[in-house]
């Protein structure tokens, strides 16, 4: 019978459908660029994007600086570039340090009721509070460095995350294949990652992207704002917001930034819907 | 007298294609059957054998999966593989009426029963809501729901599963339908309950004259309710004709088949002394759930109460009773996958000192979702020994040989659950169970999910393995045909409570209790059956 083929044979047929889906190859091409432009940058015909010359400020486009220079004599193309490293390093640290720290907290919720109706509580809690409120914040309370931002920006996603593993996990302890594997004598660590982790792997791949997304752009409104990077680290928020006082003489100055922001969050978000059509359409509701 | 009647359903030649990459090029190959007013006909074929797609078919319902069939459908001389959307919508309800096998989502959840069965009369009729309701409620007594007034304003989750199908029965016959159609419509029903069903199917088309295609699996149903049978497999028709003549004088050997695998009522065991040790002991078990709490008002349901029950080696006690009653409480109870309120499960001291999960293993119901689908069966299979100490190499070579024993190639370990058929999955289920090796096996309806022919076979394997490893087991089920091929002694559970137990032959020879009584009047197609005193 066709409607009892299980997920696992379901998505192994659908592998070749999710690498050709339109959306996440435009994606995936998108943010290949990206990654390599940041990989790449000092091969892309950049200077030291920190170097200040006093006597270059606010200069427009030349031979030496493709992009003009900023307030304080630095090559905007040059920071641009280097600019989506700190971009994609903190999209990536917070998405993986969110998916840990979330499944593991959402393993455990999802399994042990008693636990569950204390940490959702704190979880509600958390969601209460609008992401970037709490981001501001968390950043004002230290010092900012990336670190603390990565720190900032991940605490507000992990309720997302717990909320995901925890209803999933809801679901497949009731499954008579976890009866099975307790019956056979297997202790509950292994239950929960052997049995029923794996189950949680396709939805948290397309909410993986989604937080990477969030999180550059929510980096580049805290830095936008003055709360996010020290400014002495080429970001594209950083760059925006100084740009931003001299938009009227030189608006170059947050053209090459917000352009590659859009064209990597665009990117991301590609991915993601891409994955969530293939890998499993329920998934939006569950988020 | 039935055959003189003129047909109000027809099917010539039918055929649908399957699509894509299927086992066989159609799902339905050029079948043709008829059903003339005031017969039942049933269709009658194991899982894939193309009969809910003939249903749907003419219908007109037909998943949009499947190309536009070839062949005729005359519904009273019409063909309506021509007519429109339209006129089909028209057709269903007043021309043909359908029920469906799961009474509890064919209907809304958020919508009042009565509301659901005037939604029929909204839509075909012109009439006053006064009018409209009081149809309804006439409907309603019609299909002899207590209480119509009150029960149309009732919800689905509030009524059983057979007064809920009674609501489909009202909603599919109160534009007075030439044509029944019933797909499986007692199939997720209690055997007492599917005998009301019936024989209020039988009666209300008796009374209308309607015609009825009865599509199932069941033998047993099929000998309750059909003048005519159609006996379907892989998309073909075996065989057609009369009841009394397809079911006692079979032409094909498939129809032969088919019903020599429906278990008899004989007590196969009458003769088997069981002389083995106790294996284990079940001493006044009882579960019971608390509900609500801090802001809901407080409930408890006793699951299971006061169940004490004794199993020898070699032994096989059947546990009986319907859905609710407390036999799978009473299973998780034993093996521990819950913790009873109160009372003791023992096994019988052991010579080497092995855990309770070693000694103790189960069989569950479902074949496709006992096996976890991202592992191989040979990791499901290793997973329990490997628990308990054994070596990766050690423990698979006993895998291979288990699946060897369970009738399967030892090389399939390395398959996914996925690859296998339903039967194939339980023997795979049953290999894991004895990896490990144990005293006590518990079997929770671990043959109701499959097909009868395969049923047999697996039964056939518990029983081999029983001699072989001189096994107790405890066998749950509610189908009591089953029961009587493997069991030795059965214990009947109602409402959470033991109700009666005794010898199979004693049991189904001389029923002390009422509801053990009306459990056996219930059995399909048990008239034609002698129970052996």
């Amino acid at each position: 019978m066709n409607s009892l083929v299980s997920p696992s044979a379901a998505a192994k047929r659908r592998l070749p459908a999710f690498l050709t889906h339109p959306s996440v190859l435009v994606g995936g091409l998108l943010i290949l660029s990206v990654a390599l432009m940041a990989l790449a940058a000092p091969l892309l015909g950049t200077i030291d994007p920190s170097r200040i010359e006093p006597a270059m400020r606010l200069k427009p486009p030349s031979e030496l600086a493709w992009f003009g220079t900023d307030l304080f004599g630095r090559d905007v193309y040059s920071r641009a570039v280097y600019g989506a490293r700190s971009s994609i390093l903190i999209g990536l640290f917070v998405a993986a340090a969110a998916l840990l720290v979330g499944v593991a907290i959402g393993l455990v919720t999802g399994y042990f009721r008693w636990v569950d109706a204390i940490v959702m509580r704190i979880m509600d809690g958390l969601m209460a509070i609008p992401t970037f409120l709490l981001a501001i914040a968390l950043v004002s309370l230290t010092r900012a460095s990336v670190a603390t931002v990565v720190v900032a920006l991940t605490i507000p996603e992990i309720p997302r995350v717990v909320r995901l593993v925890r209803s999933v996990v809801l679901t497949v302890r009731e499954e008579s294949f976890v009866e099975a594997a307790i019956s056979v004598g297997t202790s509950t660590p292994k239950i929960l990652i052997r049995h029923i982790l794996p189950s949680t792997y396709a939805p948290l791949m397309v909410l993986g992207t989604y937080i990477c997304a969030s999180a550059i752009l929510i980096e580049a409104g805290l830095s936008f704002l003055g709360t996010g990077l020290p400014p002495e680290i080429p970001s594209w928020g950083n760059m925006i917001s100084e740009g931003r006082t001299f938009f009227q003489v030189a608006p170059r100055l947050v053209f090459l930034p917000s352009l590659f922001l859009a064209l990597t969050v665009l990117g991301i978000n590609l991915l993601g819907d891409g994955l969530r059509d293939t890998l499993d359409p329920r998934i939006a509701k569950r988020m | 007298m039935l055959m003189n009647n003129p047909p109000v359903i027809e099917v010539e030649n039918l055929a649908i294609a399957l699509p894509g990459d299927g086992d066989r090029g159609f799902a339905v190959d050029h079948i043709s059957l008829s059903v003339a007013a005031g017969e039942i006909v049933c269709v009658v074929g194991e899982s894939g054998s193309g009969k809910s797609v003939t249903a749907q078919s003419i219908m007109g319902l037909l998943p949009k999966v499947f190309p536009k069939p070839e062949g005729r459908i005359l519904f009273e001389g019409r063909d309506i593989t021509k007519a429109t959307p339209a006129e089909m919508r028209d057709l269903r309800g007043r021309g043909i009426g359908m029920i469906f096998q799961e009474p509890m989502t064919a209907l809304n959840p958020v919508h009042a029963v009565g509301k659901q069965i005037d939604e029929v009369l909204r839509t075909h009729l012109k009439l006053s809501r006064s009018d409209r309701f009081a149809r309804v409620i006439d409907a309603m007594k019609e299909v002899r729901l207590p209480d119509p007034e009150r029960m149309y304003h009732a919800f689905p989750h509030q009524l059983s599963g057979g007064q809920r199908q009674r609501v489909l029965i009202a909603a599919a016959l109160i534009l007075g339908p030439k044509l029944l159609i019933a797909d499986e419509p007692t199939t997720a029903l209690d055997v007492t309950t599917q005998a009301q069903i019936l024989k209020q199917i039988r009666d209300l088309q008796r009374e209308r004259g309607m015609g009825v295609l009865f599509i199932t699996h069941d033998i047993g149903v099929v000998r309750e309710i059909a003048d005519r049978v159609v006996v379907m497999k892989g998309g073909k028709v075996m065989e057609q004709g009369l009841a009394a003549k397809v079911l006692d004088a079979p032409e094909t050997d498939y129809t032969r088949m088919l019903i020599a695998a429906v278990p008899t009522l004989e007590p196969k065991r009458k003769n088997h002394v069981v002389t083995g040790d106790v294996a284990i002991t079940v001493e006044g078990l009882a579960k019971t759930y608390h509900s609500g709490g801090l802001f809901r008002d407080k409930r408890t349901v006793h699951a299971l109460q006061g169940a004490s029950l004794t199993v020898r080696r070699g032994e096989t006690l059947g546990i009986i009773g319907e859905s609710g009653s407390g036999k799978s409480t009473l299973a998780r109870c034993i093996t521990e996958l819950i913790e009873p309120s109160s009372g003791k499960v023992t096994l019988a001291a052991g010579k080497d000192g092995r855990a309770f999960r070693q000694r103790l293993q189960m069989v569950f119901q479902d074949p496709y979702r006992s096996l976890n689908p991202r592992r191989t069966v040979g990791q499901s299979i290793v997973e329990g020994p490997m628990n308990f100490g054994q070596g990766k190499a050690e423990a698979t070579e006993r895998a291979k040989e288990l699946m060897q024993l369970v009738g399967l190639e030892p090389h399939a370990i390395d398959r996914f659950p996925h690859q296998f058929s339903g039967g194939q999955r339980q023997r795979i289920s049953i290999a894991r169970a004895l990896a490990m090796e144990p005293d006590i096996l518990v079997a929770d309806e671990a043959v109701s999910a499959l097909d009868v022919s395969v049923q047999a076979q697996v039964l056939r394997l518990i029983d081999d393995i029983q001699k072989r490893f001189d096994l107790a087991i405890l066998f749950i089920t509610h189908d009591l045909r089953v029961a009587a091929q493997i069991c030795d002694r059965l214990i009947v559970m109602h409402r959470g409570e033991v109700v009666e137990e005794g010898t199979v032959a004693s049991v189904f020879a001389a029923p002390a209790h009422p509801y053990t009584r009306e459990l056996l009047a219930s059995i399909p197609g048990r008239a034609d059956e002698m129970v052996p005193a």
